[in-house]
Parts: structure tokens; C-alpha cells; sequence
């Protein structure tokens, strides 16, 4: 038995070393350097991480009280809102950005805001809106777990020190949860970075315009720039990589 | 006053029902219990963290059933909710609102003789440190009431004993109702100005200390208050006094109802005498066998007695115990210093 699962296991190793040594090792120092002094990657890596960071912002917002809300308040309905939420995580992303596109370009409510509020069909302003719907999902999950795992007495014996329920919340649960939630935030950040289905549809892939990372790696390979694509993946590889070490750090945390 | 009324409220096994309860003000009253008597549900719903399914609790003349928790002016207590986030300073000053917050930590913190772990997390504290930073914040905020949920649980002796002491002394500094729940006895008489014996959501019994020490309503009762020995008899009239007759032959004080009893002799007044010339009496006099001496705490020692075939258990001071050289299978003569009737009507008489 325990000489089977090491062998499953080693197999498992094996298949994910191979494809990162795949990418690092056909990256040169000279291609990193080419890479990062051409403009479109700049441009990439820009957009990119702007983009998750303010779609992880939007999610938070409006990830955390919803996450609150299931973990604190029985409601007629709860477990269909609960698989809603999840709906956006089994669906393949180009479907969830599909709907977009038809959302915003045509039905009423998506017209009005295009025209009142924001363009978001093609524009990088899609970006935002295809991350956040990948993001919030997580976000929500991740946060209601912690919610979930903090006594609800905590905030009741505040209440009872005189704080309203909205005061205890802000200066007892949520200091409590900040560091689950910023866990969820770094792997929702890390998920908008690698968004690619949804962002395709709705923001489209426009070289220096909707160029995202993924975007990027997409395009090049198309018109057979495979140098920029790998250098472009292997960047994507430090993010991920990142990633792992700065959620480990935040668990580690006091 | 804090007045419950007509309270019901459906728990998973049974019904938490008290039809009438008033603490007075500034009283250290006591709900004495079992785990899973209700006593923590009856703290919540005073408290406003849960709703009752009917009934009221009125403070001060006011019904603050349906008020929100930070509006009624009662604070629950509990050591095990510091907020983990903040320092113990942060914590006793969470609830006090305006300006001198920070004289007034100092002036609790000072009362309670925690000055030095205001710097502290909660993490970092006993379990008596946290117990007094929580009752710390709880008094700071000056409530009309203050709830504990089992404050000294699960605290070594010595801890045990000296917050015991503690909220004693705070209780009198200050003009607070403090509300205590509890399953050990001991606490409740050390503490309890009034108590109520809870048991399955129901009131049992509800009196002065003394009161219910001494004349215990039913079995459940005056197991609960220590009585250890509970003889099954009868009671009868002798030449103008009462007799028990039930295995042994026990003469009490007063007067009584004739018929079927529960006889209840504390340990602590099964007098152990080492002649048979007992200088406090001369009735209720027996000799007995030892069948058991143990430790009960670091100054007392538990006997267990054959008088007759019948078994009682007798408490008695370490040091005399060691004195009198006690050991199993010594003959010794006991006398019964005190017994209450319990439960007098509790099972039918025998025709």
C-alpha cells in the first residue's frame, strides 16, 4: 500500500516538474532580458496585475459580506444561493464570458450600462468584469470557512459590551478573519492573473489593448513568436510560484 | 431587579420553562446545575443572544426581551472570549464609551490586580488571568448586570480558589447584580447571596442558601447541595417527639409530618467519636465499622461507614482523623449530629 501511493505520488511529481522545466528550460537570460525590454510585455505584465488587483478589490467587497451572510444567517433558499455562487467556478470560464458578452451587449439592463456607465465589451474595463466573476467565487468560499470557524460568541459578548452589530463585526470578527481572507484574496489575485476564457470573449484579445498575460501568451504563440510566449509563461510561473510562498507566509503569520 | 417571567423556550431535549425568578439588585445570585440543565441557554436569553419562544425578562422595570444586546445594560463574562486580536488593555477598554477610557482600564485593572498584563495578548494568559481581564471588561463598562457562564471551570485549586475570593470581593465593592451559573455546589454556597437549583430547564428549588441547605426540596436537591446519605424510613411519633425508623433509629429536632421519608444526613454531621460517651448527645449514638478512609481534600478526609448493614459516609477533619489513627476495619462510634427529612411525600405510604 504505502509502496503504491509513493509511486503515485511520484508519478504525480514527476508530471508537474516536467512542465515547469519545460518552460524553464528553454529560457535564457537573453530571452528573459528581450522579453522584458519589449513593450508589449511591459504593457502585459502591467495590465495585468492592474487589473487583478482592482478585480480583487470588487471581490472582496463584495465577496466578504456575502461570505458573512452564509456563515452567520439562516435564510430560506441558502443552499440555492450557496451553489449560485459556485456556478461561476464549474463553469469553463469562455461560457461565464460568453454570458457576459451577450449580458452587455444585449439585453436592456447591459445597454443601459454601457451606455450610462461604462463600456465594457472589448475594452480592458472586460478584463475587470471576467476577473472578478472568477474571483468572487473564490473569495466567498475561502471567507465563509473562516467566518464559520470564529465562534459567533465573540461578536455576541461584544455586542453585549455595548457595540452595535455592525461595530463588532468591523473590530472583532473581521481582525479575527483577516488573515483567511487575505489567503482567499492572494489565490483569487493569483486566479485573475491566469484568467483567460472569460477575458477572450468579453475583453477580446487586442495586442496593447485587452492584453493580459494569458492574453499575451495566446497571441504570440498564434502568429508563432514561441521565444516571447515562454518567456512570457515562464513570468507567469515566478507569479504562481510566488504565490504558494506568500500564502504559506500568511498562514504562518501571527 | 432583573425579573424573569413565564419564560419558555424550546430546547433539543427538554423545555427551559421558569415561570417566575427576581434578582434583586446588586444580588449575587447563583443557578446551580447539571451540564446540560439549560443553565447556559438561561444566561443567553437574559443576555438577548437568543430570543425566548415566550415569556419576558424585565429590567428595572423595564421589558428588554426584544431590546438588542447593546442596549440592555447586561454583559456577559466569559474568559474564553477575549477578542484574540486585541491586548488585554484593548480588551477591558473595548466597552467604554468617551474620554477617560484609559484611566478608567487602569482603575479596573488595578481593582483586579492584572495592572502588569495589560501589555499582554489573551493567548499569552492562565485561565485565571483571562477570567479576570474578562470580568475586568465586563465591570468597566459599569452594566446593571453581570453574567458568568462557569468562571471557575476547569481552573487549577489554587486559581480556583482565589478568583472564588476575588468575586467575592469585587461583587461587594460594587453596587452590580452578578449572575453566576455553575455545576459545583461549593461555589454556589461560597458565593450565593440567593441560588436556584436548575435541573432539565426547570426550577427546583429557589432560596437563600441557607434556606435550601437546610430544608432541600426534593432528592435531586439535596443530592446536589452534598447530602450524601438518603435513608428510606418512616417517620413516627413517640412520646411527643418525631423518631425515623428506617434501618437506623434516629431521633430529630422539631416537628414533623408522620409516614414515608427520605431521611438526608450530611456527611459533615456524622460525627466520628472515638468513646462511646458522646459528649454532645446521647441519642443517635451507633457504633460503626469503618469500611473506607480517603483524602477529600488537602484538610478533610471521607469515611465510609457499615452501621447495621447500612452504609453511610461521614466527613471529618484530616487532621483528627490522623489523630483518632482511622483505618478500614476499625470499630468506631458515630453519632448523628443533624438529619433533614426530604421528600416527605414523595412516594406513597404504605397501608
Amino acid at each position: 500500500m504505502r509502496a503504491l501511493a509513493s509511486l503515485a505520488l511520484a508519478f504525480f511529481i514527476f508530471a508537474v516538474l516536467s512542465v515547469v522545466l519545460s518552460i524553464a528550460g528553454k529560457i535564457s537570460p537573453q530571452v528573459l532580458q528581450t522579453a522584458f525590454s519589449s513593450e508589449e510585455v511591459q504593457f502585459a505584465i502591467s495590465l495585468s496585475l492592474r487589473s487583478a488587483l482592482v478585480a480583487t478589490l470588487f471581490a472582496l467587497l463584495v465577496g466578504v459580506p456575502s461570505a458573512y451572510a452564509l456563515a452567520r444567517f439562516e435564510f430560506r433558499g441558502k443552499e440555492v444561493l450557496d451553489s449560485l455562487i459556485d456556478l461561476p467556478v464549474v463553469l469553463p470560464p469562455l461560457i461565464t464570458g460568453f454570458g457576459l458578452l451577450i449580458f452587455f451587449g444585449e439585453t436592456e439592463i447591459g445597454k443601459f450600462v454601457t451606455e450610462h456607465l461604462v463600456r465594457v465589451v472589448f475594452t480592458p474595463y472586460g478584463i475587470i468584469v471576467a476577473q472578478f466573476f472568477v474571483a468572487t467565487p473564490f473569495v466567498v468560499r475561502t471567507t465563509r470557512a473562516v467566518f464559520e470557524s470564529i465562534d459567533p460568541k465573540y461578536e455576541l459578548v461584544a455586542q453585549s459590551l455595548g457595540s452595535s452589530r455592525f461595530e463588532s463585526f468591523l473590530r472583532v470578527t473581521l481582525p479575527m478573519a483577516k488573515k483567511g481572507i487575505l489567503a482567499g484574496a492572494i489565490l483569487a489575485w493569483a486566479r485573475c492573473m491566469g484568467e483567460f476564457g472569460a477575458t477572450l470573449m468579453l475583453a477580446g484579445a487586442t495586442k496593447m489593448r485587452t492584453e493580459t498575460l494569458p492574453i499575451a501568451v495566446f497571441l504570440n504563440i498564434s502568429v508563432g513568436n514561441i521565444e516571447l510566449a515562454l518567456a512570457i509563461a515562464f513570468i507567469m510561473l515566478v507569479v504562481a510560484i510566488l504565490t504558494i510562498l506568500s500564502i504559506k507566509t500568511v498562514a504562518r503569520l501571527k | 431587579m432583573l425579573v424573569i417571567e413565564n419564560l419558555r423556550k424550546k430546547l433539543e431535549n427538554f423545555m427551559l420553562e421558569i415561570e417566575r425568578l427576581e434578582v434583586g439588585d446588586g444580588e449575587y445570585f447563583v443557578f446551580l446545575g447539571s451540564s446540560g440543565a439549560g443553565k447556559t441557554t438561561l444566561l443567553e436569553i437574559i443576555a438577548g443572544f437568543r430570543k425566548p419562544d415566550s415569556g419576558r425578562i424585565i429590567l428595572d422595570g423595564e421589558d428588554v426581551t426584544n431590546k438588542s444586546i447593546n442596549e440592555r445594560k447586561i454583559v456577559m463574562c466569559h474568559g474564553r472570549y477575549l477578542f484574540p486580536n486585541m491586548s488585554v488593555e484593548e480588551n477591558i477598554g473595548y466597552g467604554i464609551r468617551g474620554g477617560s477610557r484609559k484611566e478608567k482600564v487602569r482603575e479596573v485593572a488595578r481593582m483586579l490586580g492584572i495592572e502588569h498584563l495589560l501589555k499582554r495578548k489573551p493567548d499569552t494568559l492562565s485561565m485565571g488571568e483571562q477570567q479576570r481581564v474578562a470580568l475586568a471588561r465586563a465591570l468597566a463598562v459599569e452594566p446593571k448586570v453581570i453574567l458568568l457562564d462557569e468562571p471557575l471551570n476547569s481552573l487549577d485549586r489554587l486559581t480556583h480558589e482565589s478568583l472564588l475570593l476575588e468575586l467575592k470581593r469585587i461583587h461587594e465593592k460594587t453596587e452590580t447584580t452578578f449572575v453566576h451559573v455553575t455545576h459545583d455546589f461549593i461555589e454556589a454556597i461560597s458565593l450565593a447571596e440567593r441560588m436556584a437549583v436548575l435541573r432539565y430547564g426547570k426550577i427546583e428549588q429557589c432560596g437563600s442558601v441557607d434556606e435550601i441547605l437546610r430544608n432541600p426540596k426534593n432528592l435531586f436537591v439535596a443530592k446536589f447541595v452534598g447530602v450524601k446519605n438518603l435513608l428510606k424510613g418512616r417517620i413516627v411519633r413517640e412520646n411527643g417527639r418525631y423518631v425515623f425508623e428506617g434501618g437506623l433509629r434516629i431521633v430529630l429536632d422539631g416537628t414533623h409530618e408522620c409516614g414515608n421519608v427520605v431521611l438526608g444526613i450530611r456527611p459533615e454531621d456524622v460525627l466520628i467519636i472515638s468513646s462511646s460517651n458522646c459528649k454532645f448527645r446521647s441519642e443517635n449514638v451507633f457504633e460503626a465499622e469503618v469500611l473506607d478512609v480517603y483524602p477529600l481534600t488537602l484538610s478533610t478526609v471521607r469515611v465510609v461507614l457499615d452501621v447495621n448493614g447500612i452504609e453511610l459516609v461521614a466527613e471529618t477533619i484530616k487532621s483528627k482523623a490522623i489523630r483518632m489513627g482511622l483505618k478500614r476495619g476499625d470499630t468506631v462510634t458515630i453519632c448523628v449530629m443533624s438529619a433533614i427529612p426530604v421528600a416527605e411525600r414523595l412516594y406513597p405510604p404504605v397501608s
